[in-house]
């Protein structure tokens, strides 16, 4: 099954598919979405979306009972049952409520799957209320490492921070659901709208799934402001967000979209550039975007995808490879300690950095590595 | 008195193996061995059926001759990295008279939790049964004359790439001879290892193969998960190869000799020199630098099993440690590394209450085809499989004229 923009949301047990849902409404048909859910009945009610309902045979559609391992059994039991939803797929979008059981147990599953379809995964994890029981806390924190683990990108947002704008809690209940879920829309469809409904400069996908592959932490920042200095207001209003080359987490690339309506001027793109790009660290790479819709005609919104950390692909958020960030214990004396090779994949030796006898076999493949190269080429071992 | 013998087969992947057994005196005795080296195996499954066939006559050949038999049915241990297993519930209400579990209910639930759909190129090899549940009374392993509701059992099926183990039957089928079972490679060598108190205590048992590093976890009595990751020996021979620009057979034989799992202190100031080869320059070298290409392939492999237990929680159960299995214990302070990544126990695998005949060494890489014969007695696999030498001649012989 092809796509328009060969990019797919996929929304991951019943908070996942519901914030799904809100963004495929806050964007339109083209965006197409999937659910993915052990609970038939909250699937059911997620609308716009292909639902698929994971692990009948083991959990009867009933859920997974806030436990992770059935979440990842049902979800490797249909991964053959899903897969050609990823047919002509480059980008996959998921999204996910962490706490529960589907959602901390099916998500690293699926972005297994598809890593090893060679697809690029930005994950939106959504943290639970600091309000919410101990155990769907901890669930969710067990859960995160996970996710950085498999996924390219990951954005980390708490719940807490989408009803932000009922600072003062004087807000209806019903008003700032309706704010949070039009934040997280804008969030997750940003992607689309650089791609599908480009205003003046267009953000070609190759590089946005270029940006999206250089893996690692990712936070998501939006400012918007109307009136004459609109443009100026909302660059303030994000550079407040992303923060500057001073904060701790300093910026290492920013994709930006600046959506407007007919009306936004090219001198208001330009003082957005220069007053976000001039604030930025000289090394942060900064990619933009402008979507025109006639709905924000009046308005400016500015949003971005701020990744702070920079990673080589194949290599852990931290700079590490996944295998390497397993090594959470003392080094034994005497075990290799592991230092960046000078000459990159060549030794001193010089070393072959093919398979060897296995060129010709099936690779062995754990966690988007292929185990067949020799663990010190892909260590960067020097010996 | 001895029973009619029994034949293992292990296809692995540097070696065939061929191992006969009797039942003797309450225990079971290795009368004979036969091995070969294999070519036509990689990460233990058979890629070029011909030459894989050619170390399995091998090995046949000489376990007839060391055992004075011929064979014609065997057990076979299989492996490979698409092994996998699933988890699976049963669950029925206990309608009988005054809601006690009945032997018929147990067999209902048994065979509801194992009747899992898997897709039609996936081949189901076992379904372990783990644990009972009589309501929400958990942890039970015999539910009969209990009162409840609902009776649930849950399973641990292990399952595999059917075309995979139809290669390899057609390597049996080739060599002319039959299969009686097929087993997963790890979970026939815990039969021959493992104690009642350590898997009761929890324990994890890896088997270090030459193609394949496979594993399988007991807890509370049974087993709680196994699997399989396609690499093993072979890797490190390779690694050593690419790395110092030598032949495998160089490599192999550098492994053997000067490997070691972990770094040793004194590795620093030695160096080894190896002559011209057609295609391969003079090479000297530290064996430091051996050593580190060896951990380093080790080390991350040992992770990767650590890691899949961690996914599953796995890890604090295992209060018996560690056991090795297969040729890889032959490598030097492999426990040592082993107990350092998990922080437990470890100890390479011993047979427990096997006889071995004075010729063959119990060592852990018989694990497997020891385990082999004992799930071969369990499960009733002895009798009528061993013909006649003259009937296996008369065959041949009608065979010929068939043609």
């Amino acid at each position: 099954m092809s796509t328009e923009s060969g990019m797919i949301l996929v929304g991951v047990g019943g908070g996942g598919c519901q914030f799904a849902s809100v963004a495929r409404r806050s964007f339109g048909e083209r965006l197409r979405a999937v659910g993915l859910d052990t609970d038939r009945q909250a699937i059911n009610s997620a609308e716009g979306l292909r639902g698929f309902v994971l692990g009948v045979p083991r959990l009867d559609g009933m859920g997974a009972g806030g436990d992770p391992v059935k979440g990842r059994l049902a979800m490797q039991d249909d991964a053959e049952t899903v897969a050609h939803e990823w047919d002509g797929v480059h980008i996959a979008v998921v999204v996910v409520a962490l706490g529960g059981g589907t959602g901390g147990g099916a998500t690293p599953e699926l972005l297994r799957q598809l890593r090893r379809r060679e697809i690029t995964t930005l994950c939106f994890a959504l943290m639970p209320f600091a309000f919410e029981d101990a155990v769907r806390r901890q669930a969710a924190e067990r859960a995160l490492p996970q996710l950085d683990e498999n996924a390219d990108t990951v954005v980390v947002i708490p719940q807490s921070d989408l009803w932000s704008a009922d600072e003062g809690g004087e807000q209806a209940f019903s008003d700032a659901r309706r704010d949070a879920c039009r934040t997280f829309g804008h969030a997750v469809s940003l992607l689309w709208r650089l791609v599908l409904t480009p205003g003046f400069i267009r953000f070609d996908p190759a590089r946005l799934r270029a940006v999206l592959a250089s893996r690692g932490r990712a936070r998501f920042c939006l400012s918007e402001a109307a009136g004459a200095v609109r443009a100026r207001d909302a660059a303030a209003g994000l550079l407040a967000q992303v923060g500057s080359a001073d904060t701790s987490a300093p910026a290492r690339a920013v994709v930006l979209g600046i959506l407007a309506g007919e009306d936004l001027r090219l001198s208001e793109i330009g003082e957005i550039m220069q007053t976000v790009g001039g604030s930025l660290p000289k090394d942060c790479r900064l990619d933009m975007g402008t979507i025109v819709d006639a709905g924000y005609d009046g308005c400016l919104c500015v949003i971005a995808l701020v990744f702070e950390t920079w990673r080589e692909t194949g290599a852990g958020p931290s700079g590490a490879t996944p295998a390497e960030r397993l090594d959470a214990r003392p080094t034994l004396s005497g075990v290799a300690r592991r230092s960046r090779a000078t000459t990159g994949t060549k030794s001193k030796l010089g070393f072959n950095t093919g398979k060897g006898r296995f060129r010709d076999i099936e690779s062995t493949i754990f966690n988007g590595e292929d185990l067949d190269i020799p663990t010190v080429v892909r260590k960067h071992i020097s010996f | 008195m001895a029973t009619q013998p029994l034949v293992a087969v292990e296809l692995g992947t540097t070696r065939t193996v061929v191992a006969v057994g009797e039942y003797q005196n309450n225990g079971l005795a290795l009368t004979a061995i036969g091995t070969y080296p294999t070519t036509g195996v990689r990460k233990g499954q058979v890629v070029a059926v011909e030459q894989a066939e050619t170390g399995l006559v091998a090995a046949l050949r000489q376990a007839e001759q060391n055992g004075k038999l011929t064979i014609a049915q065997v057990l076979i241990g299989v492996s490979g990295g698409h092994i996998q297993t699933v988890g699976n519930v049963g669950n029925i209400p206990i309608q009988g008279r005054d809601h006690v579990v009945t032997q018929d209910d147990v067999n209902e639930v048994t065979e509801l939790a194992g009747s899992l759909h898997l897709d039609d190129s996936r081949k189901l090899l076992h379904t372990f049964s783990q644990t009972y549940s009589v309501d929400d009374m958990e942890g039970i392993f015999d539910p009969v004359g209990m009162t409840g509701g609902q009776l649930a059992l849950n399973v641990l099926m292990v399952h595999g790439a059917r075309a995979r183990f139809d290669n390899a039957m057609a390597v049996l089928r080739n060599a002319s001879v039959g299969v009686q079972d097929t087993v997963f490679g790890v979970c026939a060598a815990s039969l021959a290892v493992l104690s009642p108190e350590q898997k009761k205590n929890g324990v994890l048992l890896i088997d270090l193969g030459g193609g394949t590093t496979d594993y399988a976890v007991f807890a509370n009595d049974v087993i709680a998960a196994a699997g399989s990751i396609g690499v093993g020996g072979d890797h490190i021979t390779n690694d050593i190869a690419l790395a110092f620009n030598i032949t495998s057979v160089q490599a192999e034989e550098l492994k053997r000799k000067e490997g070691s799992a972990v770094i040793d202190a004194d590795a620093s100031g030695r160096r080894l020199t190896l002559p011209q080869s057609p295609g391969f320059p003079a090479r000297s070298f530290g064996v430091r630098a051996l050593q580190t290409v060896i951990n380093a392939r080790v080390d991350e492999t040992l992770r990767v099993v650590r890691a899949r237990l961690d996914e599953e929680g796995l890890l604090p159960l295992l209060g018996a440690g560690v056991v090795l299995t297969g040729g890889g214990t032959q490598l030097r302070s492999i426990c040592q590394l082993t107990q350092h990544l998990f922080g437990l126990p470890c100890q390479a695998g011993v047979l427990r209450n096997i006889a071995c005949a004075a010729t063959i060494e119990p060592a852990p890489d018989l694990a497997t085809v020891a385990g082999l014969l004992l799930y071969g007695y369990e499960h009733g696999c002895d009798g009528e499989r061993i013909r006649p030498m003259r009937t296996r001649v008369k065959k041949m012989i009608e065979d010929i004229f068939k043609r």
